[in-house]
């Protein structure tokens, strides 16, 4: 900035009144701005529209049963006997066996790449983490079905074994049998739910991992001069910094479990009873249902299968706004001040 | 409907995908054929895929998806398929509950295209070894899909296989999840010939596509969903019903079943076509149900050989005029449809005998190709005169003797030892490969007859090669002794198409595949590490 204006002469016929400065924006600005906010706005109109689209369609079968759909286990629409209550519980069922496993996986995994791998393995590891996601569910589903199901039947009996007693893993059939009744422990909500944890793991493990790199280097080398062990930074200082990021990817894990698809369809045997033994064959999915239904479905049977999407989007939005509310406060990195 | 417009673009999108894939083909077609899509019964989708295979080298294309017999008539009534396979009839619209099966006014004609046997594959593995001469009667059966006997220990198992008691090992039916043709086959058999045993289990009387699964019954969906499980390494004392094929292209056992004379029969080509015998047709031409089969009498039929669960399989096809009530099919779609309807009901019918279907006999065929000549009464630019019946190489005919049929008449007899209250015979090679010893209980004697290699020329019936009647129409046939397969040498090649799931069930190679599949991924995984890693150090440098 040259300070032209100081010394010399004024020009002369300078203008009272003020340059006249343009508000407005480039035209190549006003269309990236135009498109962006439309982007946007597409976003929000889609999920509106899905989830106004689903409720609207669920208003015949709310009116007909009433709140019986919500606690009726029976799907049998050829005899006007229809309800969620058996599919909702299976649904929890698979997600939560989904999340035991994978939380407590990803986040070893996570910690892992971050702190203690060496830096070639970690971009070894980093890249499988990313390959994990990148499969398809239908090959998860096939692996589940073909390569996991005749092993996990093994952990599914010794279980029922050792812990029969408790309702969760008990199994109506003779575990501690000579010849053991393999197919009663196939096709369950657990094996399920360990092909489904496959897929949480590297979407729960990507967002902590995300946040572990962000926790503050002064922090971490402080806890260290002082003496800490690795393992002593990572709980003293990791974990309470990133505690926010662990919450928020595990839920967003919970989503994508809550709504997987091909996997549960190919791995269960579809049972419509509130069953909370979670090791016996036999289950169903909201998501495996509309899967498997839809197809041949009247229109009363499609209104119904309706209403069940309507409520598992309901249940994966709530989940999914939490898990971002945790994550956005996590940033600031408020766990820190103990 | 908003959603039958979806499906309607997401099943465009699948005929692009294809017309791409098979532009290849169309370019040596004359060009008066166009894609043609169909859905519907898995219980014949490998004899379908196989004809699909077959006429793609002629030019002829079809898209076929076996969603399931409920599932295909729906896709047609809805005119988001050109054609559907079923093995029953729309069901018209339902008194009790209102549920509507129809066509909802789409003009149709019903086509037999093929036979089958709805059988039982089954898994009972004991000491490391695979029990493969399961012998069962239709009452045991019923009782088995009914939860009614539980173990495969039970007395009624064991005088089935006079006296050789199985393993204790609880059964677990498997059935089909969906709405499937082979379900109506087995439910129809039982509700006809046990109606008390079903009709307690099932709730309601009469025959069902919808497979009312209760207790430890494991549902999967689809034939190769049902096989798949019973073949699976965990499904040990499972035992499901498919057709014949899918456990055929396994390699996998099948129960014998009791006929009514007392003799233990599996579905082979020959024993489906003895029975078909007695299948009463409705041959009524103004009835809508022209065509369509009584099975009432096959249950029942006398014959030694006849296998009592064989049924006939339904091409439904559009006899709409254009443009209406259909817009969519164009003469080019119905000429297509014209020839792979003749393909399949001619040719075709050599190709699923040696699969696990027995071809038509030749008045089915003589029907079929009035339910051919609709077509063309529905759209004068089919051209219909290449089609001609003389030339028809159906295996089935005999020259001058029009209501014979060729296999039924070269069937060869039961063993003595398949009776009831004789063998079990030693040895069930069902599929002609190396088997294990029969489960005997006493550890003495085990069964009287020959094995089944035997099981060609013990017949009186005889082979082909003593048959002084061998049809010109047929070219070289002859029956493999080992297999009671027919093994038929043409000069035309035929694509042979395996079902899914055929080779992941089998362990065998598995360790040299495992191998190679590990190391891909291996690759897969390292290689862009590698890279990245590489070119990291030399900027570094």
């Amino acid at each position: 900035m040259s300070m032209s204006g100081v010394g010399a002469p004024a020009p002369r016929s300078l203008s009272r009144e003020p340059r006249l400065l343009s508000a407005g924006h480039e035209r190549s600005d006003r269309i990236f701005r135009a498109l962006s906010t439309t982007t946007g706005a597409v976003v929000l109109l889609v999920t509106g529209g899905i989830g106004v689209f689903l409720g609207l369609q669920s208003i015949p079968t709310l009116r007909h049963y009433g709140l019986s759909f919500f606690t009726t286990a029976a799907w049998q629409p050829e005899l006007d006997h229809i309800g969620i209550a058996a599919v909702l519980v299976g649904t929890l069922e698979v997600a939560l066996v989904a999340m035991v496993v994978s939380v407590p996986f990803a986040l070893m995994l996570a910690l892992f790449i971050t702190e203690y791998a060496p830096k070639r393995l970690k971009s070894w590891l980093v890249s499988a983490v990313d390959l994990m996601a990148a499969v398809p569910s239908i090959i998860y589903g096939l692996w589940g079905f073909f390569l996991l199901q005749p092993q996990a039947i093994k952990l599914s009996r010794w279980l029922s074994q050792h812990f029969g007693w408790f309702p969760l893993f008990h199994v109506s059939t003779d575990p501690n049998a000579a010849v053991w009744q393999q197919s009663q422990y196939t096709s369950s909500a657990f094996i399920a739910g360990l092909a489904v944890s496959m897929m949480a793991i590297p979407l729960a493990c990507a967002v902590m991992r995300a946040v572990f790199d962000q926790v503050p280097r002064g922090e971490r080398e402080a806890a260290m001069a002082l003496g800490g062990t690795r393992f002593g930074v990572a709980r003293t200082v990791v974990f309470p910094f990133a505690r926010g990021g662990i919450i928020g990817g595990s839920m967003l894990a919970l989503g994508r479990a809550l709504g997987e698809t091909a996997a549960v369809l190919i791995i269960i045997s579809p049972a419509y009873e509130i069953k909370i033994r979670i090791l016996e064959a036999g289950t169903q999915t909201i998501s495996a249902l509309i899967a498997a239904n839809f197809g041949n479905a009247t229109a009363s049977q499609l209104s119904a299968l309706m209403t069940a999407g309507f409520v598992l989007f309901l249940i994966t939005l709530v989940v999914n706004t939490v898990a971002a509310s945790i994550i956005r406060r996590s940033r600031s990195g408020a766990g820190t001040d103990i | 409907m908003m959603l039958s417009v979806l499906r309607r673009l997401a099943v465009s999108t699948t005929a692009l995908l294809a017309a791409s894939v098979l532009a290849s083909a169309a370019a040596s077609a004359s060009g008066s054929t166009s894609l043609i899509q169909g859905s519907g019964s898995s219980w014949a989708a490998n004899a379908v895929n196989q004809w699909v295979a077959d006429v793609a080298a002629d030019g002829i294309q079809v898209v076929y998806t076996p969603d399931g017999d409920a599932q295909g008539r729906q896709d047609f009534a809805t005119k988001t398929s050109d054609f559907s396979v079923t093995s029953i009839g729309y069901q018209g619209v339902d008194p009790l509950t209102g549920v509507s099966d129809t066509s909802q006014g789409r003009p149709y004609a019903y086509l037999p295209i093929a036979a089958g046997g709805t059988a039982f594959p089954y898994q009972i593995r004991y000491d490391g070894k695979m029990v493969r001469n399961l012998r069962l009667s239709g009452e045991t059966l019923a009782k088995i899909f009914t939860n009614k006997i539980t173990n495969w220990d039970d007395p009624a198992i064991t005088k089935d296989n006079n006296g050789h008691a199985l393993p204790s090992l609880p059964i677990t039916p498997v059935v089909q999840s969906e709405g499937s043709g082979a379900t109506a086959q087995l439910t129809l058999y039982f509700a006809t010939e046990f109606p008390k045993i079903w009709n307690s289990f099932a709730g309601a009387p009469g025959m069902t596509e919808y497979f009312p699964r209760q207790g430890s019954q494991i549902a999967q969906n689809g034939s190769s969903g049902a096989m798949n499980y019973v073949s699976s390494s965990a499904a040990n004392g499972s035992i499901g019903y498919v057709e014949y094929s899918y456990a055929l292209s396994q390699n996998y056992p099948v129960a014998q079943v009791l006929n009514a004379a007392g003799y233990y029969s599996l579905p082979t080509q020959y024993n489906v076509a003895v029975a078909l015998e007695q299948a009463q047709i409705n041959m009524d031409k103004s009835s809508p149900d022209y065509l369509l089969q009584n099975l009432n009498k096959v249950y029942v039929d006398p014959d030694p050989r006849a296998y009592p669960l064989s049924s006939y399989v339904y091409m439904i096809e559009p006899t709409g005029v254009y443009p209406s009530p259909e817009p969519n099919i164009t003469t080019a779609k119905r000429q297509a449809l014209a020839d792979f309807a003749y393909y399949a009901i001619c040719q075709g019918q050599r190709e699923i005998g040696p699969i696990g279907y027995s071809p038509l006999p030749v008045n089915l065929v003589e029907a079929g190709f009035g339910q051919i000549e609709k077509l063309k009464s529905a759209d004068p630019g089919v051209d219909l005169a290449h089609l001609n019946i003389q030339t028809c190489a159906n295996p089935t005919f005999v020259l001058g003797h029009p209501s014979a049929n060729y296999l039924a008449q070269i069937a060869p007899l039961p063993l003595a030892c398949d009776h009831v209250g004789a063998g079990p015979c030693s040895s069930t090679s069902q599929h002609g490969d190396g088997s294990v010893q029969p489960s005997s209980s006493g550890g003495g004697s085990s069964g009287t007859g020959g094995g089944h290699s035997t099981h060609g020329g013990g017949g009186s019936g005889g082979g082909v090669s003593s048959g002084g009647t061998t049809p010109t129409t047929v070219l070289s046939l002859s029956v493999d002794r080992a297999t009671g397969q027919v093994v038929i040498r043409s000069s035309a090649p035929a694509t042979a198409v395996s079902p899914v799931g055929q080779s992941l069930a089998e362990g065998g190679d598995g360790g040299v595949a495992s191998g190679a599949t590990a190391l891909f991924i291996v690759v897969l995984i390292a290689g862009p590490a590698l890279l990245w890693g590489r070119s990291r150090r030399r900027r570094r440098a």
